[in-house]
């Protein structure tokens, strides 16, 4: 079972993808695997057949634990160390695989510098005749493999080396079609629409959710932004409303634990001390991800921009770590770029509020009697009244409120 | 311990010390007692053992054979050739006798001689004092070739080369004489058929001995500023040499430039070159090369001796070559 992060405890496997007996290759999929926070798959390490599996689907086991057994060819027997236990993910690395830059070139020759130690004319033999040698112990001068040593036990490297990419778009397994009966068409779920499917279940199921919403003049933020956006523009940062929320959101969740309270079973609650804002990001494929950003009130509105920026572009490109996913004190959701003004957000849990922006517009507010043209935006804050009621929510709403409508020129 | 002697004075001062010690040695040469040598190195030992110091007649044969039939009787005789060059007069004494002798009798004897001899170009000495003749002993089975590089080495190596019971050519190199470093005062013995790494270095070995070390360590400087690690060895003893140094130093680095004084043709460094593609071809990520003096006698004027030595622009550009090579 790998280790997707430094954090990662355990893993689930949703689904092996080969069959036993199957001949794999080094970088097949071999199984989907899903952890409280990412789905990632597990890719073979080696070339080789499937023979046994030890971790049913659905089953969780820790990580290093063997969850498979390989062989190198179809017949022979099954042995301790036929255990794939350094099973590598699909996407990203291992949590202590630390690889360091390759060597210069000239290095590379020697037979001690370079991964694996081989003499020159071997590793160029290996070269030529197309030999495997990392898995061979050598036997020369200071533990190098010489030419001996790969003829004696260099493995022919098999046609097609299928090498894992780290970034495969979107989803981390294609899902199969059944046949469709009549016109309809049946697919199985992916892996991370049935996490969203539990996730969103739980959550509607589990809490007491309910929303309250709000309506603001942005007329100050609006002045401030517009000429942050361009200062900011200049040193590259691209300045966005969703990070001028952000900012006003830590702000106020400074002054309001109880909107950072989640309930623990049902005697305890935790408040979270570290502030981080989960972002909600739609991705291309129609699914769902909410990356953190940490400390965000400890953070000036230039880095959390940012933040914000590259964590949006890592999430389209299903590069995120592990460590950047769950563990947020509350939520952010932004519809408000597809013309949504109020809704009822669902709460990402365990959180206990999380915060829905619709959009902002022109319209005619009126103030002590006079009528003024002024950006409007729609808030909706969903919170779960378990431990948290309307008064404090509303409380809060208040306070981010007011601090975009004062919003500080940083 | 920071006392530091010059490599002349290191040698006289293992003399004073193995001569203290050991009743058996004794000196002989050409001026070595009343003059104390002609480079001085013998100073001072006459005074205190003149019956064991010893100046003899212009004969350097009658100097390598008395000394080896007081080797095989017992003694133990540290005999010096003025200039390595004439050892050429004793030749036969030297490869017939004193590395034969220790062979011949069932192992009831050895000849334990110690033929110290200054050797080496770069002051002007001219033809006939000038050579360096590792390259006349080196394929005559029996000798011991020792060549010591720092008056550390000098004292260490030298008690070593007494002590053996093998006949040692021990070669101190005359430019080095006045050099000076640091010395322990005590006696101490330095490993014979050991070498030492000088440097450490992980893209190419340099193997280099006495006045050459100093060429080797500024180029390795030199070639540091461009990325080049350049590994320094030091054979200390030419024959028998440690392989084994060698061979994990080429492992490391797969590329080897053999830094030799003197000339190119059955030098020290062609052998070292022939046993290392024999014993670790496929270590090696490049050709061997070899920087060596030029194939001619060393000259008198200055300008041609200098042009003659091994020129360390060859040592730099071979380097180069051999980092960059394919």
């Amino acid at each position: 079972m790998p280790k997707f992060g430094l954090t990662m405890e355990e893993g689930t496997i949703d689904e092996w993808l080969v069959e036993v007996g199957q001949k794999v290759a080094k970088g097949d999929i071999l199984a989907e695997v899903s952890t409280d926070k990412i789905t990632n798959s597990v890719t073979s390490p080696e070339d080789g057949y499937m023979r046994k599996y030890l971790v049913e689907e659905g089953e969780t086991v820790p990580c290093g634990e063997v969850i498979a057994l390989m062989t190198e060819s179809a017949e022979e027997a099954l042995t301790e160390s036929s255990g794939i236990s350094e099973a590598m993910p699909e996407h990203g690395s291992t949590a202590e695989a630390v690889q360091e830059p390759s060597p210069e070139a000239r290095t590379q020759d020697s037979p001690v510098a370079g991964e694996v130690a081989i003499t020159p004319r071997a590793r160029k033999l290996a070269e030529e005749q197309n030999l495997l040698y990392s898995h061979i112990k050598g036997t020369g001068l200071l533990g190098a493999i010489t030419v001996d040593d790969l003829k004696e036990h260099g493995k022919p490297r098999p046609d097609e080396a299928v090498q894992a990419d780290v970034a495969v778009p979107s989803t981390a397994s294609v899902p199969e079609s059944v046949a469709a009966s009549g016109t309809d068409y049946v697919r199985k779920l992916s892996t991370i629409e049935k996490k969203t499917a539990r996730t969103m279940h739980d959550s509607m199921a589990g809490t007491a959710q309910t929303t309250i919403a709000t309506e603001a003049d942005m007329t100050q933020l609006v002045s401030v932004y517009r000429e942050l956006k361009d200062r900011y523009a200049q040193e590259g940062v691209r300045l966005t409303y969703t990070a001028c929320i952000i900012k006003a959101v830590a702000m106020a969740l400074e002054d309001h634990p109880r909107i950072r309270t989640t309930l623990i079973g049902e005697e305890q609650v935790r408040i979270s001390n570290r502030i981080s804002i989960g972002v909600a990001v739609d991705l291309p494929d129609d699914s769902l991800i909410v990356p953190v950003i940490r400390d965000a009130n400890l953070l000036d509105l230039r880095s959390i921009a940012l933040k914000l920026r590259d964590l949006t572009e890592r999430a389209k490109n299903n590069a995120l770590q592990y460590e950047e996913l769950g563990d947020a004190s509350i939520t952010v959701s932004n519809m408000g770029n597809m013309g949504v003004t109020y809704f009822t957000p669902v709460l990402n849990p365990p959180e206990g509020a999380l915060l829905g922006v619709g959009a902002m517009r022109e319209q005619i507010v009126v103030n002590q009697g006079h009528m003024t043209i002024a950006p409007v935006i729609y808030l909706s804050l969903t919170y779960d009244h378990r431990i948290i009621n309307g008064g404090p929510a509303a409380r809060f709403l208040e306070q981010v409120v007011d601090t975009l409508q004062h919003f500080p020129e940083i | 311990m920071a006392r530091k002697l010059s490599y002349g004075m290191a040698i006289n001062e293992a003399l004073h010390q193995v001569m203290e010690k050991d009743e058996r040695v004794f000196v002989i040469g050409e001026d070595v007692a009343k003059m104390g040598g002609d480079f001085g190195i013998t100073q001072g030992l006459w005074a205190k053992w003149p019956k064991r110091v010893k100046d003899t007649a212009l004969s350097e044969a009658a100097i390598v054979g008395l000394s080896c039939g007081a080797a095989i009787c017992g003694l133990k005789p540290v005999a010096e050739m003025m200039f390595a060059d004439f050892a050429g007069v004793a030749f036969d004494q030297i490869v017939n006798n004193a590395a034969k002798l220790g062979y011949m009798f069932q192992g009831k004897t050895s000849c334990g001689l110690t033929l110290r001899m200054p050797q080496g170009a770069g002051i002007r000495c001219a033809y006939h004092h000038s050579s360096n003749v590792e390259a006349w002993f080196l394929n005559t089975p029996g000798l011991v070739i020792v060549c010591p590089s720092t008056p550390y080495e000098a004292k260490g190596l030298l008690t070593s080369a007494i002590k053996s019971n093998n006949p040692v050519i021990f070669l101190e190199h005359k430019k080095l004489y006045n050099v000076k470093g640091e010395v322990p005062e005590d006696y101490y013995e330095l490993p014979l058929y050991e070498a030492v790494v000088e440097r450490e270095g992980t893209d190419v070995t340099v193997v280099a001995t006495q006045t050459m070390l100093q060429m080797a360590n500024e180029a390795a400087r030199t070639l540091e500023q461009e990325g080049i690690s350049v590994e320094i060895v030091n054979p200390r003893t030419i024959f028998p040499y440690d392989k084994e140094t060698l061979l994990n130093s080429v492992a490391k680095t797969s590329r080897l430039v053999l830094l030799q004084e003197g000339p190119k043709v059955g030098g020290w460094a062609a052998e070292f070159s022939a046993m290392v593609t024999e014993d670790a071809f496929e270590y090696l990520s490049a050709p061997i090369k070899r920087v060596t003096s030029k194939d001619t006698p060393v000259p008198f004027a200055p300008v041609l001796e200098d042009s003659v030595m091994p020129q360390k622009d060859d040592l730099l550009a071979s380097c180069r070559d051999l980092v960059h090579y394919g």
